[in-house]
């Protein structure tokens, strides 16, 4: 007995110890005089598979990893040539000639192909991998006819079994003969669009359009025999010695939950220029451990610290390694656009001068230096100002915080303001998601509401499912929001609103919105493109099926003096091969 | 033994079953959609028609049926908030780390425990006894996250700030890369069951001290410690050992507090993620995984018992 609990606890480390206890391998080594970038994240990547990805965390590491068509500066946020040069462009907008540059490899040593485009978008393209980005595919004409076909075979393959193979040779069949990516030789690629679309390029140069090695990718599809569906080897995307990447690094170690390291790709056509050799991200959860960490100074750089208790400490601390960048990105109230809410009760906020009253009486200024505390741009306009080149919205159609002119429009709707006479206006509701720091500014805002136009507002916290699922079934009268953009250009903001857009939570229906939008998509002159897209955020914040609360920002942390040629800018293109670490 | 190893075995696969039953059925009924984005951008209705026939995840029953047939042959399914994770490898990735700071804490728990409980007994009410009373009311009361984060910032925080020079000194912030990395977690995961431990012990000894037999053992001659060491103790014990079935498998199967405060890729957080996340795969294969393990530890316990105490017979 004396013996017994501890050999029983040794035995139970036995299996343990196979594994060595989760230890891990440590780092392997620098090559000589070469510099290392260290940084933490507080999540696990999700996946490398630029097709699948949605995450920005994913992002980062897979644009370094893998280089699209074009590329976006990260100082002056311009398209320019990535694994292509710049596009030819048809007259009417609809198709586009990209030419592969000759030097493009893959870090195995071969060319890069425009078949390893085509590879790439057919799998975002393919019902049986879908994933949520593959509606961005959709433009490309026929993509849609071909994603719905072959979502019907796959219902026919599912009830006929051992149909798989011949099923899939058809639908290979049927990409090529009726979606518009054309491969004439193997540097050419032709792209063919649905409808004219001005800001192709721009998404040519988001990282869901990057290539994939296509011999290796596509022997990685396998068909499922019962349900003649296609699976991806999910070890593709996550074995360095099987992934194959064209873009400034490669893949040398990804332990899931703890590390990802990618070392220089010694093929890429521009690897002389790269900043550092090696890029390690460390996944810390905690963000005072994070915090902690690079204070002791074993990473260079946090990307993001979204806690409100250190954040705001360190926005106010007078540190130079403190940078509170602002991002593409808003935070706002959603407000119920549809005549009935969900009950089948009419919608108060049906009438948009009452939305237009309750987005003018949000005192934002007070919001963000004393609520959320982090000093964040406040937001008049949905598009962040200054997030897009040659794109701002006049002042004069903002919506800034004015609340005699919403008590006015109140008045002039006919609604009793603080004992005026007229309709009264009932209790409304707000639901916001629990965690994230989200209650401070919901409860404000209600108290703004009560204070400037004598609206009750109740608030209601909800768990973060349970908020979007709410928001999808359009169960609610207020609820709140965000959004950050994809890639920089308006469209990427405004076509939220669109009357049948999935994101427009709020269902505003405006066919002059979409018609502004249409246009806006079609212009070939981006100034006339953007005089569109003026009015549409104009028509749109005077409608108010949001109310605007700030613009987000990113607190990164790093010492300019040691971490150098950082590009801080508002669309997550951080440029991870630009950055220098001097040496120690 | 025979019978009650045999009887185990059958039933095992029952009540793996039964939990299944019951985690699939709450999994499926938690709001949310699992395939939906963090940042909430939501696909057109086509894309998220044909994600959801991806996993099943349109038919609950073709759903049960084809997850059951994998894991039969121990394959656990893709996660769904990390595509292209297997849930098989997620799970033999973090069980080794989670397994062996459990267990470390356990036994660092079994050791502070007994030790405290024997000081205690051995000398009823004195300021020992009452000194290590006072230690395991802080045990028992004080959450892991409160200890976590003091541990972390005495041995981690303060020697770096006032011993900066002396490196080896500086416990790791956190990580998991060697045995330094387990001395503070281990330490913050044992305290509270070590703070049972000595209460139970403490408590079981009062009782038999003042049994008859050891009266009679102590009449023949036997010093109280040697009475305590020889007979009481194993007896003492047995209320420790049922605590430490359930306990062992719990600290094993990852403490999310503890891996959040110390950064453990361990299994807690898949599991607290999964829930949030509505991940069904990795939820069902951590449930699971964890069933197992707990039936398992109180086969041991009972096996245990039996080597304690031959009263007791289990067949």
């Amino acid at each position: 007995m004396r013996w017994a609990v501890p050999l029983i606890l040794l035995a139970l480390l036995l299996p343990a110890a196979v594994f060595n206890f989760g230890f891990g391998r440590p780092l392997p080594e620098l090559p000589p005089g070469k510099t290392a970038l260290t940084f933490a994240v507080p999540s696990p990547v999700k996946t490398l598979d630029p097709q699948r990805a949605t995450a920005l965390n994913d992002f980062r590491i897979i644009d370094a990893l893998f280089e699209p068509l074009l590329t976006v500066d990260p100082d002056t946020l311009q398209l320019v040539p990535g694994a292509a040069l710049l596009p030819g462009v048809s007259d009417d907008a609809t198709t586009y000639t990209f030419t592969i540059r000759d030097d493009a490899r893959w870090s195995n040593g071969d060319p890069v192909t425009s078949h390893d485009f085509k590879h790439a978008w057919f799998r975002a393209l393919l019902p049986d991998l879908a994933a949520g980005y593959s509606g961005k595919f959709m433009l490309i004409k026929g993509a849609k006819p071909f994603f719905e076909w072959r979502s019907k075979k796959l219902e026919e393959l599912a009830a006929n079994p051992g149909q798989g193979e011949a099923g899939w040779q058809d639908t290979l069949a049927h990409f090529d003969a009726t979606v518009g990516l054309q491969t004439p030789d193997d540097r050419t690629l032709i792209v063919t669009l649905e409808k004219p679309t001005a800001y192709f390029p721009d998404l040519a140069g988001f990282g869901i359009y990057s290539p994939v090695h296509s011999p290796t990718a596509s022997a990685a599809l396998s068909i499922d025999p019962t349900t003649g569906r296609v699976t991806m080897d999910p070890n593709y995307f996550i074995d360095p010695d099987r992934l194959i990447s064209n873009g400034s690094y490669q893949l040398t170690e990804w332990s899931f939950g703890r590390r990802m390291v990618l070392d220089a790709n010694p093929h890429y056509h521009a690897a002389d220029t790269l900043g550092n050799h090696r890029i390690v991200q460390h996944l810390i959860r905690g963000e005072a451990l994070s915090f902690m960490t690079y204070e002791s100074g074993d990473v260079d750089w946090l990307p993001g610290l979204p806690s409100a208790a250190i954040a705001a400490e360190l926005v106010r601390a007078d540190r130079n390694d403190v940078h509170n960048v602002p991002v593409a990105g808003t935070y706002f109230y959603i407000f119920n656009c549809r005549p009935t809410l969900a009950d089948g009760s009419p919608n108060p906020l049906a009438d948009p001068a009452l939305r237009r009253a309750l987005a003018r009486s949000i005192d934002r200024q007070t919001l963000v230096s004393q609520v959320t505390r982090m000093d964040q741009p406040t937001a008049d306009t949905f598009i962040p100002p200054g997030s897009l080149d040659g794109y701002a919205l006049p002042p004069q159609h903002a919506i800034p915080y004015d609340p005699d002119a919403a008590r006015q429009i109140l008045k002039d709707a006919g609604y009793s303001v603080n004992g005026s006479p007229g309709k009264a206006i009932p209790t409304l509701k707000l639901v916001y998601n629990t965690g994230g720091g989200h209650e401070g500014p919901a409860l404000a805002i209600a108290r703004h509401w009560k204070q400037q136009l004598g609206i009750e507002v109740t608030t209601e916290p909800v768990e973060w499912n349970r908020l979007l699922d709410l928001r999808d079934k359009g169960d609610f009268v207020i609820a709140r929001g965000g959004w950050f953009g994809d890639y920089p250009h308006p469209s990427t903001f405004l076509e939220l609103f669109r009357s049948d857009d999935g994101n427009n939570d709020g269902r505003y229906v405006n066919p002059q919105y979409d018609a502004l939008l249409d246009a806006g998509r079609a212009a070939r002159d981006p100034a006339e493109a953007n005089r569109f897209y003026q009015q549409a955020e104009r028509m749109m914040l005077e409608d108010a099926p949001i109310a605007p609360i700030y613009h987000y920002t990113m607190l990164q942390l790093f010492d300019p003096d040691r971490v150098q040629n950082f590009t801080l800018n508002a669309w997550n293109k951080t440029a991870l091969h630009r950055i220098r670490v001097t040496p120690e | 033994m025979t019978t009650l190893l045999a009887r185990r075995l059958i039933q095992l696969p029952l009540i793996l079953a039964l939990v299944f039953v019951i985690t699939f059925t709450l999994a499926w009924l938690v709001p949310g959609d699992p395939l939906q984005a963090p940042d909430a951008k939501k696909p057109p209705a086509e894309v998220q028609a044909a994600m959801r026939a991806q996993y099943n995840l349109d038919n609950p029953w073709a759903f049960a049926v084809n997850y059951l047939g994998d894991a039969l042959t121990g394959d656990f399914g893709p996660s769904l908030q990390y595509p292209g994770q297997r849930v098989a490898d997620i799970i033999g990735d973090a069980l080794p780390v989670s397994a062996t700071l459990g267990v470390t804490a356990i036994a660092l728990a079994l050791i502070l425990g007994t030790t405290a409980g024997v000081l205690g007994a051995l000398k009823p009410r004195s300021p020992l006894d009452a000194g290590s009373l006072g230690v395991a009311l802080l045990g028992i009361s004080l959450p892991s996250f409160v200890t976590g984060t003091l541990l972390l910032a005495l041995g981690a925080g303060l020697t770096r700030q006032f011993a900066p020079d002396l490196t080896w000194l500086h416990l790791p912030l956190g990580g998991w890369t060697g045995p330094a990395n387990l001395i503070l977690p281990a330490l913050a995961l044992g305290l509270a069951p070590a703070a049972y431990i000595a209460r139970l012990t403490r408590l079981g000894l009062a009782d038999v001290m003042a049994s008859d037999y050891l009266r009679t053992a102590r009449a023949k001659g036997l010093s109280t410690r040697q009475a305590l060491f020889r007979h009481a103790l194993k007896n003492a014990f047995l209320p420790v050992l049922s605590f430490l079935g359930p306990a062992t498998a719990s600290a094993m199967t990852g403490s999310f507090v503890i891996e959040q405060v110390f950064n453990i890729p361990g299994l807690g957080e898949h599991f607290v993620n999964a829930v949030r996340n509505k991940d069904q795969f990795l939820l069902l294969g951590i449930v699971l995984v964890y069933a197992a393990l707990l039936i398992a530890f109180n086969l041991l316990v009972d096996l245990a018992y039996a080597f304690v105490d031959p009263r007791i017979s289990l067949d």
